[in-house]
Parts: C-alpha cells; structure tokens; sequence
C-alpha cells in the first residue's frame, strides 16, 4: 500500500469495489498506523453496500417532506422523527414510525403549558421525553408594532419562562411535566436505560457548559465532565471571557450538541467539529472517545443504534446557512460504522441512491431508513450489516 | 436566497439588552439551532440549519427563504421586552446600523412600543429612549 501525503489523499480518495482506501490523520487512536512522514496514516477501510428493498408505508402518519435531524430511536429500534411546520419552525411535531402504525406526538399542546419552543427530544423504552421552554403564565399582553413592510399585531406572553420535561407515553399521550432549575439554560436532554435523565445545559452566571445526571423527578443528582476537547470551542470561550453578547452567543452554540443513543448508553457529540465524543452509560459512568474521520470531512451526526456506532460525515466547508445537496452523489455526506472502542473507521456503509439521511436506527445490526413517498407516506425498510 | 442573520441580530439585541439589565428575566434570550434534512419525491435531498430564537414571546426576527425541495418558507418577528434603551459602545452602533441595512426588524422600548432600529438609530445614534411609538 502507498503511502500518500495527506493533501494528495483528500483530493484522490478513491473507492474500490468492496474496499475503501483513505487517508487519516495520525492522531492517536490505537490500531491506526503513522506513515513514515509521521502525519498520515492509511486505513484499509471496507466497504459494506446496504440493499435497502423497497419500504413499507407507516400507517397512521402523515409524512413531511423537511425533517428536523437528528433522527431519534428507542431502545427497541423504532425511529422517531421530528417535523417542523415550515410556517412556524418552533411548532414540531415528533412522528414514531411503528410498522404497526406510527404515533404523532404534539408537544406543544402540554395542557398548562404555554408558549412552548421545543429544544429536543429522547425515546425511551417506555416513554418519550420533550425537552422544552415555556412559560405556566397563560396571560397574553397585545403588542402592535410598525415595521417597514406595516403594522404587525398580536398577543404576546410575557410571563416568566423557563424549561420543562415533558413525558408522553410511547403511544403520543402526555404523563407529566417536570419543571427544571431556572438557573440554567438547558439545551439538550437524553434519557439513560436507568431512567436517569442526561441535561446539557448552559450556566448563564458562570458562563460554562454545564453536563447534568438528573433523576425521573427532575432533580439534580450530579455533574458530568464534558471531555476538554469539547469544550476547547473558540465561542465557548469568547462567552466565559467577553460580553453579555458573547455570553449568549456561547449558550446558543450548545443547541447544536446532540444525543443519541449507541448500544445502550447515550452519545454526546458536537457536529461539525474534530472534538471526541462523550459516551454516558448507567450511572453516569462517562467515556471519552476520539473519532476519526474520512479526510476532508468532519462529524455531522450520529445513527442511534443498540449494536453498533454509525457515523454520519459531512465534507469539511460545507455551509450551514445554506442548502447543500445532501443525495448520495454529491459525496458531501458519507456514512461509516466506526469502531466504538477506540473510534477509528471501521466500514463504509453505501447507499446506491436516496440519501444518507434516510438511514434511521440501527437495531442488533439491522439499519432502517425512511423515505416519504409522493402521497406523503413514510416508507420504511431495512438491511443487516455485515458481521 | 435571503441571508440567514437571525443569529447575529439577536446576539447584538441581547448584548446592548444585558448592559441595561439582570441576567434573567425578560432578557433571557438565545437561538436554537436545528439541522434539517429535506426531500422530494424528484430525487431532490438538501441539508441545512435553520436558527430561531428561544426567549418570552418567542416571536422570531428572520426571514427565512431558502429553498430546499421549495419546503421551506417562513418569516418571523421578534417581540420581546425592553430590550435596551441605550446605545454607548460605537463597535455595537454600527454593527446595528449594518444589520438594519439587511433585516426588518424591531426594538421594544421598556413601556410595550415598538420601533424599527434603523429608524431608532437613525434619530437617535447613541442614546435610544423609550418612546410610545402605537
């Protein structure tokens, strides 16, 4: 095998039938070879073709044709996805895709709860949990305002906001409400096989990102430690050091952090950067996880499984505030199961068409994917991967 | 494609807010961020982010208009509460000033009015006070 600088390795990458040759930087992950330039390694990477056979309709469930990602999945592989009404973005509805029949689920119609900006959201075994904020104050307060293209009026609440749990049943019925600790700004949630709950949060005082065990009731059991090299975020640290500005800038940056869920424990992970991931187990037990990735690309998402660790990667410069093409021709977003000991590339997954959103959950080393077909039905199927 | 600039104007709202008041109350404000993926039945897949603001009213400020599949399409204001009545810092002025040149949106005084930025800051460059505007 040559050994190729790792700027040639970007630009040649190259995919043979059955086998993937690429590029890595040496890092320090075991198993991976340095090359004798001491900052390129080579992966002899196979390549596994998913057949996905033509999906079945989820009965029960209107499809939407714009997803809120991550795709979410229950411990017992069923993908739950979040649509957002493309007239109000902060409206979601959650769908479950039951090849029995999906269920809707409609958080924001918690009775008692107003106002409601959903933040995110976790499957469990038994239950699903909302992340939300919202106000309990049902007053309204007019509001009329001039703007350059007329008048704008309307009701507004103006009451005290703050964030709440909300447990719905697997079945899209609400439980119950659990309100949390006003002095954090909570960003993310992810429900343990324990029943404990896992809270990425913002402290607005101290200005640091704060990772919290909670229990069913909502009470604060004890911090986690975020691994430094996710933390080592420039806004992050302009939010400790500057401003209010900053401050703020610094919060919000942690609503793109995401959960999922990964052979029974829950993975913290920050998109779009080389930072490692934060595997969370029973307890509380906290693992940090370097992950490699394909060169010229960086972590976009990560697949929910029970079996496996299914990695999502988006090529490196890709803008987030534009639309980039995201089917499997483009090349801009590969799929990889990585090696969740050591997190190095362990099988490029391939779609022959579609895209590698569509790829859902992965459940005892079967993949489903989803697709919403021209009469707005979600359309399920699935594949095994290879041993 | 309309720019995204939700983000950048709330960030600069919420500074000048977080001079004049407490870190909580009617000020906490921040921005969601949410990746989307979206599809059509041609064979259309698109993938992007779209920012709107998490605060008391909730109502967004951007305009969104991209089109991914031609699904999404939405415009939003932001209402809040006195947001802040003056203006000291120049950098922040003219940052106002510049992002007022490519959005529409609004300041609300601590007494419920509302009122253009560009036009508050054009009256009154450094030192905005709360006027009963409707």
């Amino acid at each position: 095998m040559r050994v190729l600088k790792f700027s040639t390795i970007v630009a040649v990458c190259s995919i043979f039938t059955g086998h993937v040759l690429y590029g890595q930087t040496a890092s320090s992950k075991p198993g991976l070879k340095p090359s004798d330039k001491g900052d390129v390694i080579e992966i002899d990477t196979p390549e596994h073709k998913l057949e996905l056979p033509p999906g079945k309709a989820i009965p029960g469930i209107e499809g939407s044709p714009i997803i809120a990602m991550p795709v979410q999945c229950s411990p017992d592989g069923v993908a739950f996805v979040e649509m957002p009404l493309a007239s109000d973005f902060r409206q979601m509805r959650v769908a479950s895709l039951e090849e029995k029949g999906g269920h809707l689920y409609t958080p924001g119609t918690v009775p008692g709860l107003y106002d409601p900006v959903l933040l995110g959201f976790f499957p469990a075994e038994s239950d699903v949990a909302f992340l939300f904020y919202a106000t309990r104050d049902a007053k309204e307060t007019d509001y009329s305002m001039r703007s350059e293209k007329g008048p704008v009026t309307g009701k507004a609440r103006l009451g005290t906001h703050q964030n709440y749990i909300a447990l719905f049943d697997r079945k899209g019925v609400f439980k119950s409400l659990i309100d949390l600790p006003i002095e954090y700004e909570y960003r993310k949630i992810a429900e343990l096989d324990s029943g404990e709950f896992v809270l990425l949060a913002y402290n607005p005082v101290n200005r640091v990102a704060s990772l919290q065990l909670v229990n069913a009731s909502g009470e604060f059991l004890r911090p986690l430690s975020i691994p430094g090299g996710m933390l080592d975020d420039p806004k992050l640290n302009q939010g400790e050091l500057g401003g209010s500005t900053e401050a703020v800038t610094a919060s919000g940056s942690l609503s793109a952090w995401q959960f999922a869920s990964a052979r029974h424990r829950v993975i913290l992970y920050k998109p779009h950067s080389s930072a490692p991931v934060l595997e969370v187990g029973s307890g509380g037990a906290v693992r940090e996880v370097p992950l490699a990735a394909p060169p010229g690309y960086e972590l976009d998402g990560v697949v929910s499984g029970t079996d496996r660790w299914i990695m999502r990667f988006r090529r490196s410069g890709l803008s987030d505030s534009q639309v980039s093409d995201a089917s499997t021709a483009s090349g801009n977003f590969l799929l990889y199961e990585t090696n969740p000991l050591d997190g190095s590339l362990k099988t490029r997954l391939s779609l022959k068409s579609g895209s590698v959103f569509s790829l859902a959950c992965e459940a005892d080393g079967v993949v489903s994917s989803f697709l919403v077909d021209g009469s707005a039905k979600f359309l399920v199927s699935s594949a095994s991967l290879a041993n | 494609m309309k720019k995204v600039i939700l983000y950048a104007i709330t960030c600069a709202m919420f500074g000048l807010c977080g001079r004049a008041m407490a870190q909580y109350g009617p000020c906490a404000a921040s921005i969601q961020s949410v990746p989307i993926y979206c599809q059509d039945t041609n064979g259309c897949h698109g993938s992007a982010t779209i920012n709107y603001p998490v605060g008391i009213g909730g109502y967004g400020l951007e305009a969104y208009n991209f089109t991914c599949c031609g699904a999404i399409n939405s415009t939003y204001y932001w209402v809040a509460q006195c947001w802040y009545t003056r203006v000291n810092d120049p950098d922040m002025h003219q940052r106002l000033l510049d992002l007022s040149q490519r959005g529409d949106f609004l300041i609300a005084t601590c007494k419920g009015a509302y009122l253009p930025l560009s036009v508050a800051l054009e009256e009154k460059p450094l030192a905005l006070k709360p006027q009963k505007i409707l």
